[in-house]
């Protein structure tokens, strides 16, 4: 980028050209006051704060939205700019309820901040007290008008970073208002609560419930690290008080992965289960009694010893979740595969992953990853939602579509039986009956083919073959999905230079295979693989899968005796698991909460939470990910990792093997 | 239809279309000029009448159309009969009921109806220039009439004869400026968006109009779109990459939308528009794009984003859209007007356009004249045309006698002209050095009825209403402002709240995003800069001059009043036949009712909410019928004195302004002398108002009355020094000396004998004394002086009375019913003419040598300032000269006294307080503001008198009286008035030739019945006002 020069406050400062005279103020510590303004979103110049004197210029001008030139002049201060933004700032205190006393942003507001900067000791013009109501009708956050001073923060960031544009602006003049939708209550509105307006806005007018009133971000400790409750992997800022949460952010709001869904922001912060805070194990009358770790191990030892005597290693198996890094599952494999000497070993998610792994496989013969950067999407011209549903499953990941959808106009095809978040938004939605997902798929290779689109050659095996009958009538009868549907379907996904598939857990291994043969054909690729993403159920799937913890060929608990969960802070939710752990003859839970299965188990350990681990974990697309430890665990937690490795180094130190 | 492959099929098109006008006009045309405003008047059910009229008849030579509107919009629906043999005649205010006959006298037998007719040679018609509207006469609805009339001939021209940069210069050369408002060179903008790099470029045409009372660009988006759509086509091709233009119209504009939907269905129809325009390689076309239903749409950022299918908001520039404007593309937004002028500029050439205009605003504009004017119309007249050529001269000046106050130029966001700029040329640049804007072109006149507070309140409010939101300083100064406006109009604000208004105007017009914020605070700032008084009025007095703001009066005729009379209250008593009660309500605040009831001018009735259903309440005649009746019955009424106090007052002069004060002193228990140099008390009541208006046995008994408070009147004793009178233990001293010294002419012969001063003329005769009064008596002045001064030399003998006057009739300073006066008495009446020399005989008068006068410029008073015709001099015989031209106070024995002299000998004493620099000095009436009316003078007196309480007891001064009134009135309620029109009762009057040389009172006064059913005419406004 050229760099320019220009004289600011008579100083000669350095910028480069692109830059806005705000851009070029803030790179030089150059004072300029801003509310509307955020950095990554569009400038508005609507409040009107950074206005400053331009050499040749009849007005003043906004310094956010003015083009930097070589040579410019510029005044970011004089009698009459300071006597304007105080002005300014007498408006918006006059014009609507601001009372800082018991507002929940109260030491953490732009507005509040400039007040006491501009010396706010009076406000000349009389309260307009008007009557705005307060919407807290959404679980997570309070639209509270009061207090808002329509700087359209929130209403930018809902449809330039999030996609959705549920915010806008209603009304005009004084009157305007921040409304969802159609003027909606947030609750009722398509507002996916990913947060993303709370951290926007300079004021209280929209705050998180769950965040509200539990400390001032100067009371805080500001730790960085990436949400693990999805494959997305978010960048996020925990704001930690008192070795407690107050507040979980996008690390860079409006960059790439700073972006937050209401599990990784809001969530956390309203966990109600009771923690696990030391080893566990059960007593001569069946109840669950304190005890040290290394009684703990010391039973857990010698319960799988004494099952591995009588049924041999086959016999004990162990189950983690892909919500823990990969150093734990790296150990947790070792512990059974190589200590243990078990292949009965698995995640809670192994099924699914299976499915996919399959379908990969059957594309290519090896089943890796074929799979493009999630970032492909916000520069897709198509995206094909299949058998997913990302606004409720990755919403991060889901806005990333809706993106790309409204900022540059990219084509957006569902095919799902089932209505999802996206069917509505969606330029064309096929609804294939159930189970006819794999023949329309190849439906639209056939089509994609006979429009010439697409090139058979480009696919693997013998898909050209395959699809030879597929022909549109023949599709859309079994399918149901009009003919011309299908038509434009192709014809929009085989003309796209930059066409993503986004497949999730809904659909057959055989339609994996089509989907990846349809990228394949059409040339939706890039240099390192197709235009492909799969969404994975959890935050470290794809890790688990990698470090080969998944069993490859299926896995059950059949003949099985003995049984290791680790479940850190996850639950589990497969009830015929539950039932078949509960005829388990000796059960070790791991795990940071009180549940079913911990009251059925024979030994508890205690697990840290999310925020109280450090550890890597690699996203959906492959991306790896270092989360950092936010919370000091409790005196007798452990890394689940360091449990784990003490366990095979006491199972080893006894002839273990 | 054909579609037109090249520009000969165009040639031929245009022959073909002119021999079928040709054919026309061998018939009778009749053209129904059907506008948005005409339909609203009628103008369809009129053309149905004339379509079934001539059905009716049969009448085959006959063709009825529709045509554009022809801007006298007060006159709606008008209609034109164009008739082979007598030309063209346009029909005004024309009804269903009148066709028949227009049918049968002018189509069939070809006699022009001259009552229904308007006037050819008017100003309205020939002060105009009409361009963008010079086809109102055809039908826009038929492409033909256009293309005869050398429709799309520019275009044409433009496509197979010139490059888009030749187009281009041409438009800058012409200097042609945006008409929309801000006055951009059109030229430049052009270049600018054909400079821009782009491969898909947009020109925009702006029809948003949205000012209130502005509808220029309806009128000619229904009289004459096909000349938008060609200055569109014609700037697409300078500009190059255009393909699509959009006509943004607000969808309030339904009419217009369908004619210029329809004209560009005809033009894609004959290719005009569409593909391979004329066989060349240029494509454009042109979509409607109905407007958002908001003001701020206006605003060019703001309307590409609603075309966008966007909230409405308008964006920060830069990026300016010829850069970035439609979709990011580079893009030219013009007004309609601007897009219509560029067709002729193209065919006639840029020197024909800039032939009319000045230096650096050329060609005509369209303006919309609304409000207080005689003729509400939509004109197009040449650039620079003086502002007051507009107002009296096309616009026929004011309604109803009433004065010019100012004009509000470029709406809400525009600001006011005021009187003293009538000369102002109407071009970009000195409109806005006033503080006002060209914008569209609305033009609204105000005259002395209008508020200007509530004028600016008004426009605030509307652009409140209308601010989209975005940026702080509009959508929260603006309030901020109104809440002001508002509380000043309430009276309720205080000067501190003038500076901040003054702030935040600045601020919201410097740091405001868009031009609908930045111009916003105009109207205030505009109004603060010409009528701050009328500001300080509302704040400082409480009063609201022109009577608009209700929040501060209960009756405008009260609020009106200077000493502040309960007009409804009396009014109502009269109503009732309580005459003894509306005796006393007046003579509490008066003590001069017989004496107002005669001669006082009467500023409340100018007021009356009656005069806006048909004529004001005769209030000043009810008050004089309350007085004598009272006089008749012998009631008298003296209001309480209070205890005697010790302290003295002295009253300088014993005219109206001298004794109300004296009058009011008195009844605080003061002891008050007034000394009065002439032989009488009364000062100009006495020596200056001639027996035949006011009776000296009125005035005598009312004169008395304060007398027997304990009022001393000193008589025949001239005041030499103040300085004494304080020595001799007045506390205070009231100058209230008036204004007895006539001015002069300063022309040759002045002195000669027989030359008289009015003032010295008036007075004489008054005293008794003997005057020589010739038999030829010329009396020089236009003012109540110079009328008194004409029929009192009749009434002492002169055979004939001649009044010579400079500027016209209507612009005599005499109250209208003295003119009226003088013309039944037989005066002549001379205008527009000046004395330059008396002429002499044997030293003695015996002619005046005059000089004929013509109107030049607007002077500081509205009025057009009278100039010496040269070598127009001719002379008239006469026998006596009287200078009847204005007077001044005799202050000179104040010299030395410490009291400040202004302008024309006034003394100068604070305005509200009355109070001189010299403590316990104060100073009123006529000596102090030049000649005014006797109930000023009365209202001054009583001011100087509360002041002068105040200050004998040691306390502040206020600027507004207070008023302790001792007896309560309970009015009698108010019924539902009728208003049905019913003019007022008239007063009986002396017959004028029974006057004769009498000097018996003319106004004879109304008989009880009279006055009883005259006061029933009151509508009893001040009940609704307080909403009781």
């Amino acid at each position: 980028m050229k760099e320019i020069t220009l004289t600011i406050n008579g100083r000669e400062v350095k910028g480069k050209e692109g830059d806005t005279v705000l851009d070029v103020c803030r790179a030089n510590d150059i004072y300029v006051p801003t509310l509307c303004h955020l950095e990554g979103l569009s400038s508005v110049g609507a409040c009107r704060l950074c206005v400053v004197e331009i050499e040749g210029e009849r007005r003043i001008n906004p310094a956010c939205t003015y083009p930097a030139r070589d040579g410019m002049v510029v005044k970011t201060t004089s009698e009459q700019l300071e006597r304007y933004r105080r002005m300014i700032l007498e408006l918006i205190f006059s014009e609507r309820n601001h009372f800082c006393m018991f507002c929940a942003q109260s030491g953490d507001c732009e507005l509040q901040d400039l007040a006491y900067r501009y010396q706010m000791d009076h406000v000349r013009f009389p309260y307009a007290f008007p009557s705005l109501p307060v919407d807290t009708l959404n679980d997570y956050l309070v639209l509270d008008h009061n207090r808002c001073i329509l700087c359209g923060r929130c209403v930018r960031i809902c449809s330039e970073v999030v996609g959705t544009h549920t915010l806008d602006f209603g009304k005009r003049g004084w009157r305007t208002v921040v409304c969802a939708d159609l003027d909606q209550p947030l609750g009722e509105s398509s507002c996916i609560s990913c947060g993303a307006c709370v951290q926007a806005c300079p004021t209280g007018a929209i705050f998180s419930k769950v965040s509200a009133y539990k400390g001032r971000t100067s009371e805080c400790q500001e730790i960085e690290s990436v949400c693990s409750q999805c494959g997305v992997g978010c960048e996020i800022k925990v704001l930690v008080r008192d070795n407690n949460l107050v507040r979980i952010e996008g690390a860079d709001l409006t960059g790439l992965r700073g972006q937050l869904c209401p599990r990784g922001r809001f969530d956390p912060l309203n966990e109600t289960r009771s923690r696990i805070t030391t080893p566990l194990k059960k007593n001569g009358s069946a109840e669950m009694e304190k005890c040290s770790i290394s009684e703990a191990l010391d039973l857990i030892v010698k319960k799988i010893k004494e099952i591995k005597g009588s049924y041999g290693p086959g016999a004990i198996a162990g189950i983690a979740t892909t919500k823990c890094s990969n150093d734990s599952l790296k150990r947790f494999n070792r512990l059974f595969r190589d200590v243990i000497g078990s292949d009965k070993v698995d995640t809670l998610d192994g099924d699914s992953y299976r499915v996919i792994a399959k379908g990969i496989a059957s594309f290519n013969g090896k089943g890796l990853a074929i799979e493009c950067p999630m970032e492909e999407i916000l520069e897709a011209d198509c995206i094909m939602v299949v058998g997913a549903d990302p606004l409720e499953s990755h919403p991060v990941l889901g806005s990333y579509i809706l993106r790309a959808v409204t900022q540059h106009g990219a084509g957006l095809i569902v095919i799902d039986p089932l209505r999802n978040s996206f069917a509505y938004r969606a330029n064309l939605w096929l609804r294939p009956e159930e189970g006819t997902e794999s023949d329309l798929i190849k439906g639209l290779a056939h089509l994609i083919a006979d429009m010439g689109l697409g090139d058979l050659k480009k696919a693997k095996g013998d898909f050209g073959k395959a699809i030879e009958d597929y022909d549109a009538q023949k599709v859309s009868k079994g399918s149901g999905v009009r003919a011309d549907d299908l038509e434009l379907a192709a014809e929009v996904y085989g003309r796209a230079e930059r066409g993503v598939i986004v497949y999730g857990e809904g659909i057959a291994s055989e339609s994996i295979a089509s989907l990846l043969n349809l990228a394949a054909l059409t040339g939706n690729s890039t240099k390192n693989g197709l235009r492909v993403i799969s969404l994975k159920p959890n935050g470290n799937s794809r890790g688990a899968w990698e470090l080969g913890v998944v069993s490859r060929d299926g896995f059950s608990v059949d003949g099985v005796k003995g049984a290791y969960l680790l479940l850190a802070d996850d639950a589990i939710e497969d009830e015929k698991l539950v039932s078949q752990l509960k005829g388990m003859e000796f059960l070790v839970v791991q795990s940071s909460y009180n549940s079913p299965v911990t009251s059925m188990a024979d030994v508890v350990l205690p697990s840290p939470i999310w925020a109280e681990r450090k550890g890597q974990y690699k996203a959906l697309d492959g991306g790896l990910r270092k989360s950092e430890r936010v919370l000091k665990p409790g005196k007798g937690i452990k890394e689940d990792s360091s449990i784990i490795t003490e366990l095979m180094k006491r199972l080893q130190e006894k002839g273990g093997k | 239809m054909e579609v037109l492959s090249d520009i000969e099929d165009l040639k031929r098109l245009r022959q073909e279309a002119q021999r079928k006008l040709a054919e026309r006009q061998k018939k009778v045309q009749v053209k129904v000029h059907r506008g948005t405003c005409g339909i609203s008047s009628g103008a369809n059910a009129v053309l149905d009448a004339f379509l079934q009229e001539v059905d009716r008849r049969k009448l085959t030579n006959v063709i009825v159309s529709k045509a554009g509107c022809i801007g006298l919009c007060g006159h709606e629906p008008t209609v034109t009969v164009i008739h082979p043999t007598g030309g063209q005649t346009l029909y005004l205010d024309v009804t269903v009921e009148r066709v028949s006959q227009i049918v049968e006298q002018h189509v069939v037998a070809g006699h022009v109806i001259e009552e229904w007719i308007a006037e050819e040679e008017t100003p309205f018609f020939k002060l105009q220039e009409r361009r963008v509207l010079s086809n109102q006469d055809l039908d826009a609805w038929d492409i033909e009439e256009y293309i005869a009339r050398d429709g799309y001939q520019a275009l044409a021209r433009a496509l197979t004869e010139m490059t888009p940069d030749e187009v281009i210069e041409e438009v800058t050369k012409a200097g042609l400026r945006g008409r929309g408002g801000a006055g951009f060179p059109t030229g430049r903008k052009w270049g600018f968006v054909r400079a821009a790099s782009g491969e898909e470029k947009f020109v925009v045409c702006n029809g948003d109009e949205g000012d209130p009372g502005a509808y220029m660009d309806r009128t000619v988006l229904e009289g004459n779109p096909h000349a938008v759509i060609e200055g569109m086509a014609i700037g697409a091709y300078a500009i190059g990459n255009v393909r699509q233009g959009y006509a943004y119209v607000r969808a309030e504009y339904p009419l217009a939308i369908e004619t210029l939907s329809n004209a560009i269905r005809q033009a894609r129809e004959y290719g005009l528009l569409g593909d391979n325009i004329l066989g060349t390689d240029f494509s454009f076309s042109i979509d409607i794009f109905p407007g958002a239903g908001a003001f701020v749409c206006g605003e060019e950022t703001a309307l590409l984003i609603s075309i966008e299918g966007k909230r409405g908001n308008p964006r920060q520039r830069p990026p300016f859209p010829a850069q970035k404007g439609l979709l990011d593309k580079p893009t030219t937004l013009n007004n309609v007007e601007t897009w219509a002028n560029a067709p002729s500029i193209i065919l006639r050439g840029a020197d024909w356009f800039a032939g009319i205009g000045t230096e650096r605003s050329k060609g005509a504009k369209t303006f919309c004249l609304v409000g207080k004017i005689n003729n509400t119309a939509l004109i197009e007249v040449p650039l620079g045309i003086p502002l007051g050529q507009i107002v009296f001269d096309i616009g026929g000046g004011i309604p109803n006698g009433k004065k010019f106050k100012a004009v509000q130029i470029g709406g809400p966001s525009g600001g006011c002209i005021p009187i003293e700029h009538l000369n102002t040329p109407v071009d970009y640049e000195a409109v806005t050095e006033l503080g006002a804007i060209m914008g569209s072109g609305g033009l609204i006149v105000m005259d002395e009825d209008n508020c200007m507070v509530d004028m600016a309140r008004f426009f605030l409010q509307f652009t409140e209403d209308e601010s989209c939101g975005k940026c702080i300083p509009c959508r929260a100064g603006i309030p901020k402002m109104l809440d002001i406006l508002t509380k000043i109009t309430r009276g309720e604000a205080t000067m501190e709240d003038l500076d901040i208004l003054g702030e935040l105007a600045e601020m919201v017009g410097s740091a405001s995003l868009c031009g609908l914020g930045q111009t916003a605070p105009n109207p205030a700032l505009s109004t603060l800069r010409h009528f701050r008084e009328e500001y300080e009025a509302h704040i400082i007095d409480k009063k609201c001059p022109a009577a608009v703001c209700q929040a501060l009066f209960r009756a405008p005729c009260q609020h009106t009043c200077p000493v502040g009379l309960d007009v409804p209250g009396y009014v109502a008593f009269i109503k009732e036949g309580k005459f003894e009660e509306s005796y006393r309500l007046i003579r509490q605040r008066n003590p001069f009712p017989s004496i107002c009831g005669r001669v006082c001018h009467h500023p409340c009735e100018g007021k009356c909410r009656r005069g806006q259903v048909d004529e004001a309440i005769a209030i000043r005649h009810l008050k004089r019928f309350a007085a004598d009746w009272a006089f008749e019955h012998g009631i008298e009424y003296i209001p309480p004195v209070k205890d005697k106090k010790e302290e003295k007052v002295a009253i300088i002069g014993a005219g109206p302004a001298g004794l109300s004060a004296a009058h009011d002193l008195a009844l605080e228990g003061y002891q008050v002398t007034v000394f009065e140099a002439l032989p009488v008390a009364g000062g100009m009541l006495a020596v200056g108002i001639p027996e035949y208006r006011l009776p000296k046995s009125i005035l005598k008994k009312e004169i008395e009355a304060i007398e027997k408070l304990g009022v001393e009147i000193r008589l025949n004793t001239r005041v030499e020094d103040i300085e004494s009178l304080q020595k001799d233990g007045y506390r205070a001293v009231y100058i209230a000396v008036g204004a007895h010294s006539g001015d002069k002419m300063n022309v040759p012969g002045e002195e000669l004998e027989g030359v008289y001063d009015a003032v010295e003329f008036l007075r004489e005769v008054n005293l008794g004394r003997e005057v020589k009064v010739g038999k030829k008596v010329a009396v020089i002045g236009g003012g109540n002086t110079a009328t008194d001064s004409a029929r009192v030399a009749l009434r002492k003998g002169a055979q004939e009375a001649h009044i010579f006057y400079r500027r016209e009739k209507k612009d005599m300073p005499a109250i209208e019913e003295e003119v009226k006066a003088v013309e039944e008495e037989g005066i002549h009446l001379h205008l527009l003419t000046a004395p330059t020399r008396v002429l002499s005989h044997n030293g003695r008068v015996s002619g005046l040598e005059l000089i004929r006068m013509e109107l030049g410029e607007f002077d500081s008073s509205g009025r057009k300032r009278p100039q010496p015709l040269a070598g127009s001099e001719y002379t008239v015989d006469c026998d006596m000269v009287i200078e009847a031209i204005g007077q001044r106070p005799d202050t000179a024995f104040l010299n030395g006294n410490g009291v400040k002299m202004g302008r024309g000998g006034t003394i100068i004493a604070n305005r509200r307080t009355l109070a001189t620099d010299s403590p316990g000095i104060f100073a009123g009436g006529d000596a102090t503001t030049g000649p005014q009316t006797v109930v000023e003078a009365i209202a001054a007196g009583q001011k100087a008198a509360c002041s002068i309480r105040r200050y004998i007891e040691g306390k502040e001064l206020k600027p507004i009286m207070e008023r302790d009134d001792v007896e309560t009135f309970v009015l009698p309620p108010a019924e539902e008035a009728e208003t049905n029109e019913q003019p007022r009762v008239i007063i009986t009057e002396l017959p004028s030739e029974e006057r004769g040389r009498s000097f018996e009172e003319v106004a004879l006064g109304y008989s009880a019945e009279e006055a009883m059913e005259e006061a029933g005419r009151c509508l009893r406004c001040d009940v609704e006002a307080r909403g009781e």
